[in-house]
């Protein structure tokens, strides 16, 4: 049977964690919901969760956690698990897959298992990550403000 | 090219306007596509695919059946039908004339169904903030829309005014209801044809009071690299459509993090 490193989010903001969201969800409820999902992927999660403070990302443990616990895969709650800052951490969601891990994210639905769909995700990540990256600089805002006084 | 023109000023000067599909044929096939789920979900036998619709509250009279149809027939419009898809292509000249050719969209598109005298219209709201101000919805009846059976828009001036009236008077709710009974317009949009507006414009609905139910879908497109607004991307968005050019920026990208 798999065995799923679950990786749960801490939110900065636990009220009104994003527009229509009127709290984010604990820790309990988000285990419960990547359970079930680690269930509908024919496996079990792992006892202890990994926990990821939101803007802070994953770091370098997650790769030997996932050994010791002999995991075949990980699921994440959601895509900000990965945020670091503005940026999305690309090269920990190639290194999981190039490991030979499953990725399941819960709240985008989507599951990585192959090349193709690791690149797909990829090119979205990469998209989001230059979008934020240009509208969180200074530079790009000036640009911007003298294209409108033209 | 006189018309593109005509609709890209309209459209900046107004914030909306109601468009007729490029491709009837993609249309066509999506409307059946939704009958069809519909349809099945009831256990009724289809028969025109114009009047199943406009009659489909003969087969779900409650609020919560209404609901569990809705919420039985999105994924399966989404998926199986890629309705983003064929509504882009069959608005495609109108649609890349606003947003370009790198094109997101929203990943499964609304399905709302709001049958004579249901009471519960929705609500004046405007998607932008909270989405993207550089965002185009798609608001696509499958039926023939018009008075309370269709929906209500305020237009850029008008949305400008609402705003500045709010600001200057935010708890003044009777001031607020008369601009909008005076401002707000109820478009008459056929089938065959969409309503394109801008996310920072306030729209809405009333109650139906027609005697036939309105069918329709509503869904976003932006330009890839737009500004995202405050919703998360990878739930709400995917990716449609990328040029040649920023497919090999995205495998050079790419070939950095593997």
């Amino acid at each position: 049977m798999k065995r799923f490193l679950p990786v749960l989010l801490e939110y900065e903001n636990r009220v009104n964690p994003e527009p229509g969201v009127p709290r984010a969800p604990t820790f309990g409820e988000q285990a419960a919901a990547l359970e079930r999902m680690a269930q509908r992927l024919g496996g079990v999660l792992v006892t202890v969760p990994y926990v990821a403070r939101q803007g802070q990302g994953v770091g370098n443990d997650i790769h030997s956690t996932l050994e010791s616990e002999e995991c075949s895969g990980i699921l994440l709650f959601a895509m900000e698990v990965i945020r670091r800052g503005t940026q999305l951490d690309t090269k920990r969601m190639a290194r999981l897959h190039q490991d030979g891990y499953e990725v399941g994210l819960l709240i985008e639905d989507k599951v990585i298992r192959s090349l193709s769909e690791l690149e797909e995700m990829l090119d979205f990540l990469n998209v989001i990550n230059a979008v934020r990256n240009r509208d969180a600089s200074p530079s790009w805002a000036e640009v911007v403000a003298i294209q409108h006084s033209l | 090219m006189a018309d593109s023109q005509a609709f890209l000023r309209d459209f900046e000067e107004f914030g909306y306007c109601i468009v007729p599909a490029d491709d009837r044929a993609e249309l066509d096939q999506l409307r059946t596509d939704v009958r069809d789920a519909l349809y099945d979900q009831l256990k009724v036998k289809t028969g025109d695919v114009r009047n199943d619709l406009d009659q489909v509250h003969y087969h779900c009279e409650s609020s919560a059946e209404i609901d569990r149809l809705r919420l039985a027939i999105t994924p399966m419009i989404a998926e199986k039908s890629m309705a983003n898809r064929r509504i882009f292509a069959a608005f495609q000249s109108k649609l890349t004339s606003l947003v370009g050719q790198d094109v997101l969209a929203q990943r499964v598109p609304n399905v709302v169904l709001q049958p004579p005298n249901h009471p519960t219209p929705t609500e004046l709201h405007r998607d932008a903030p909270a989405n993207s101000p550089y965002e185009v919805v798609v608001w696509l009846p499958l039926v023939d829309c018009h008075d309370s059976k269709s929906m209500y828009i305020l237009n850029r001036e008008s949305t400008r005014t609402a705003l500045d009236l709010h600001r200057l008077n935010p708890n003044d709710v009777e001031a607020f209801e008369g601009l909008l009974d005076a401002r707000a317009k109820l478009v008459d949009v056929p089938y065959g044809s969409a309503l394109l507006f801008w996310s920072a414009l306030f729209h809405g609905s009333q109650v139906n009071t027609e005697s036939e139910t309105r069918v329709s879908l509503n869904t976003r497109y932006k330009h890839l690299f737009a500004p995202l607004g405050m919703k998360d991307p990878f739930r709400y968005f995917e990716i449609l459509q990328t040029t040649e050019l920023t497919r090999l920026g995205l495998s050079f990208q790419r070939s950095e993090d593997l």
